[in-house]
């Protein structure tokens, strides 16, 4: 009897210290869904200068880890958005891009109610066009009833759904998350600063949009999500903060902060549940 | 003669022994993951705050290199208590040294990448000052500078050149106006020493922080 108790005992002392051997740094939690970050891009009419891009991401990373501490959520496969055609070195251009993942997510924005293509650049109103058909965008009827499902869940193409439930099969994800910064302006006086420019003027208006799309990937439906910051409010108390000193630029990262935050909020409360609801 | 009991009992001190000997002691003796600190760049690019264009006014050295020895010190001295033990790593040509470290990564090359340091390292960090503000304010006390900066870090796993960690902090330092011992000026303002020490550490104290919540 004695015997089964010490060989018990050296075995649990073997499991345990084994285990604490082989852990590595920053092996990441499971707690919570699985959220795999797709892409996080401009598909906007102006484009987003790489290096604020980059921080954009950093604050999505830090925000999304923030709600992973408290056990909601963990990410995978970080390294499909933060790595290859990482913005940070101003190399994305020319960088391979993961085409499948690029796809779904400009899939996913034609076929959101929000769309708009006057507000895209000319790569996502050709997608919008092949996707859709050029006429699709002249039938007023089919615009109005397009629009009546904001805030709903959708479908996107067959193929498109395919591949997202190949994607989460791949990485052991529940959802799907894409980002869209699709509007960034700040105007001054008499010229507009946009996040592709390098003014440095003291700012008067600001306009900053998101959209994200929040993809199940066992379902294959869709939550677009929108975020919207403009003058009011906010850039009071950013004023408040910083001074009148405070430069177009800086205002557009602590817009692009406030922005990260919302996303994963609004994707954790709003996306998720309508989702689990479904059609 | 030896009862069955002190058998047992012997048995029983020896298989724990044993243990200890072959799976404490491992542990004890584990060897630290080591982490190369590449350096700290500017991603500014605003004409009254970008940090290339400063004035030295005292014999301070360029900003953006004293942001780099800072860097260097607090993460050499803070990032051993969880485990990494930071490996200078740092060059003159940071920026480039950052820029070609990116590079390689996108094109998914780590072992290319790896080959700009001598070092078998199992980390890399590196950092990136994204945000800076400097509010100047002219009161019956004196003058009054504050200092803001934005700080964010990124861990990459040097055998797989992935992202696995990325930390971002803020730190702010105010100081009164007066004859400063060393300074710069940048975009109309005069920025001791102190002030930019002290912002600087703000940020890095919450980076490293955030760092050890994430390992």
């Amino acid at each position: 009897m004695e015997l089964i108790r010490i060989v018990s005992l050296s075995l649990m002392m073997t499991l345990i210290f084994t285990s604490s051997v082989l852990a590595k740094p920053f092996e990441g939690k499971t707690s919570g869904v699985g959220i795999f970050v797709g892409e996080v891009a401009c598909y906007g009419e102006h484009e987003i200068r790489p290096e604020f891009l980059a921080t954009f991401k950093e604050q999505l990373w830090q925000a999304l880890k923030d709600f992973e501490s408290k056990g909601k959520l963990h990410t995978v496969g970080d390294d499909q958005w933060l790595g290859n055609g990482n913005a940070a070195s101003g190399f994305a251009g020319i960088i391979r891009v993961n085409t499948v993942l690029r796809d779904i997510h400009m899939d996913a924005i034609a076929y959101g109610p929000s769309f708009a293509k006057e507000s895209a650049n000319a790569q996502m109103i050709h997608y919008a066009e092949r996707a859709l058909g050029e006429d699709y965008f002249w039938d007023d009827e089919k615009i109005a009833a397009r629009k009546k499902l904001i805030g709903k869940p959708y479908h996107i193409s067959p193929k498109m759904t395919n591949a997202a439930k190949t994607v989460g099969e791949e990485y052991d994800a529940d959802y799907l998350l894409f980002c869209n910064l699709v509007d960034s302006d700040i105007q001054l006086k008499n010229s507009i600063f946009n996040a592709s420019t390098t003014l440095s003027e003291r700012p008067k208006q600001i306009k900053v949009a998101s959209y994200f799309y929040l993809i199940d990937t066992k379902t294959g439906l869709v939550y677009e999500g929108y975020n919207f910051s403009d003058k009011t409010g906010q850039i009071l108390n950013l004023l408040g903060q910083y001074g009148k000193a405070m430069t177009a630029q800086n205002l557009l990262q602590c817009m692009f902060e406030v922005q990260s935050k919302r996303i994963v909020e609004d994707m954790c409360n709003a996306g998720q549940k309508v989702l689990a609801k479904g059609n | 003669m030896r009862d069955k009991k002190f058998w047992l009992k012997a048995i029983n001190l020896g298989v724990l022994v044993l243990t200890i000997v072959f799976f404490v002691s491992p542990v004890c003796a584990a060897e630290n993951y080591t982490i190369g600190i590449v350096g700290i760049d500017s991603r500014i690019k605003d004409k009254n705050l970008n940090l290339g264009d400063y004035t030295d006014l005292t014999q301070l050295e360029n900003p953006l290199v004293y942001a780099q020895k800072i860097f260097t010190e607090i993460l050499t001295t803070d990032l051993p208590t969880i485990g990494l033990e930071g490996v200078d790593k740092t060059a003159n040509a940071t920026s480039k040294r950052i820029a070609e470290v990116n590079f390689q990564m996108d094109l998914g090359n780590p072992a290319e990448a790896m080959k700009l340091f001598d070092a078998k390292l199992d980390y890399l960090i590196y950092g990136y000052i994204t945000n800076m503000t400097v509010t100047h304010r002219e009161s019956i006390a004196g003058s009054n500078l504050t200092v803001r900066i934005d700080l964010t870090t990124r861990i990459i796993d040097a055998s797989t050149g992935k992202v696995v960690c990325i930390a971002t902090g803020k730190g702010e330092s105010a100081s009164h106006g007066g004859a400063y011992r060393k300074s710069f000026k940048l975009g109309g303002s005069e920025i001791s020493e102190e002030c930019w020490h002290e912002a600087l550490e703000k940020a890095l104290n919450q980076i490293v922080e955030k760092i050890k919540k994430q390992v």
